[in-house]
């Protein structure tokens, strides 16, 4: 190897070095838009399918499984609890939390028909994404919807929702820990309230 | 009964009472953003209330936004924020529904310092008519989502709570430092 290539080579790597945790976060960041582009899309098409609403409840379930860390924002909503629950027990408690949720927040897509999800801006806080949309539905003035995408779990998913300020996760941690002390805090008879909402 | 007035009044009507609701508002919040230091939005609030009462008809129709006119709400519990006061215990108080000391306390300034009030008895109240006719027609369509905050969850008061707490803090923008959720850890 001459001087010459030893140099070029040096010079090189010096500049990967330099931009590739940029190009990294470019691409993260685009990996985030992309995941809330791909789950509005669907959303969209659910909501203006013309579907009955038990179609559209089982197709947002679809989109809920493949879009977002079910099992990660169905154990935060457990709290403390999920640490004493058995392995079992905790995949029934995701199964019943999935279909709970696409049932309380798909409910509300017979106000969403004709209505549209715009992103905005993307930021990357801390270890996640914030993708920034506006909802514009026809019954409300337009209103903010963060969608927080991280990729700890191995890929990137969404994994919380900030609706005017309001954070999703601790929203539903209330809630169902609210549902568990009306079991006594009995995790198997929440699992069957769950499924039975 | 917001959703009865909701169902029987024609939406142009309800529309004409909103307008007119939002236009004797602006008195309100010029003040309060003066009282803020905020002269940009002050003086646009003001221009606001100008336009519409004379080429509005009295604030029927809200001719400054199609000239590109607009004013966000303020409030005197925003202006007692910025003034640093703490938001204070929640409180929910009968008819106007979920709300903290510090709010609880600028609806009262809010009423009694209303420049609208200086115009005279009969503006004040055709302004308080139409911001209750405003309050029924807002009322019934959020009615679904209030309805299932309400209705469907197992714990309506700490929903409530969470809900008007965390909104109004990032309304007024002072939920920036509040502590970040990780699930993953």
């Amino acid at each position: 190897m001459t001087v010459i290539n030893s140099r070029r080579l040096f010079l090189a790597s010096a500049l990967g070095a330099v931009f590739w945790p940029k190009l990294m976060v470019a691409f993260e960041k685009d990996a985030a838009t992309q995941i809330v582009y791909l789950a509005v899309h669907e959303i969209n098409q659910i909501i203006n399918s013309g579907n009955t609403e038990e179609q559209m409840l089982k197709s947002f379930e679809g989109v809920f499984n493949e879009y977002a860390d079910v099992p990660t924002i169905a154990k935060y909503a457990l709290g403390r609890d999920a640490r004493t629950a058995s392995a079992t027990q905790l995949k029934d408690y995701t199964k019943a939390f999935s279909g709970y949720f696409a049932t309380k927040y798909g409910r509300r897509f017979r106000e969403f028909i004709g209505g549209r999800i715009e992103i905005v801006k993307v930021a990357k806080v801390k270890k996640y994404y914030s993708v920034n949309t506006i909802a514009h539905m026809p019954a409300y003035a337009p209103f903010e919807v963060d969608f927080l995408v991280s990729e700890q779990s191995g890929q990137p998913l969404v994994f919380n929702l900030i609706i005017e300020g309001v954070n999703m996760l601790l929203v539903e941690r209330q809630e169902i820990g609210a549902l568990l002390d009306r079991n006594s805090g009995k995790i198997d008879a929440l699992i069957r309230e769950l499924k039975a909402l | 009964m917001a959703i009865v007035y909701g169902d029987i009044t024609p939406i142009k009507l309800q529309s004409v009472a909103n307008n007119m609701s939002m236009n004797f508002s602006l008195p309100r919040y010029s003040m309060n953003y003066i009282l803020q230091g905020e002269l940009k939005n002050a003086s646009k609030s003001s221009m606001k209330f100008l336009v519409n009462s004379t080429l509005g008809v009295g604030g029927i129709y809200d001719f400054s936004s199609q000239l590109g006119l607009t004013s966000e709400k303020t409030d005197f519990g925003e202006t007692m924020a910025k003034w640093g006061f703490r938001e204070g215990p929640y409180l929910e108080i009968l008819v106007l529904g979920p709300s903290n000391q510090r709010d609880g306390i600028g609806k009262v300034v809010d009423l009694v310092l209303d420049p609208v009030s200086l115009i005279g008895v009969g503006a004040k109240s055709v302004a308080t008519a139409t911001s209750v006719a405003f309050g029924l027609s807002a009322r019934s369509q959020f009615r679904e989502s209030i309805d299932s905050i309400l209705y469907e969850s197992a714990d309506s008061y700490a929903q409530s709570r969470l809900f008007f707490l965390q909104n109004r803090r990032y309304e007024l923008g002072t939920n920036k430092t509040e502590h970040y959720i990780d699930p993953y850890n």
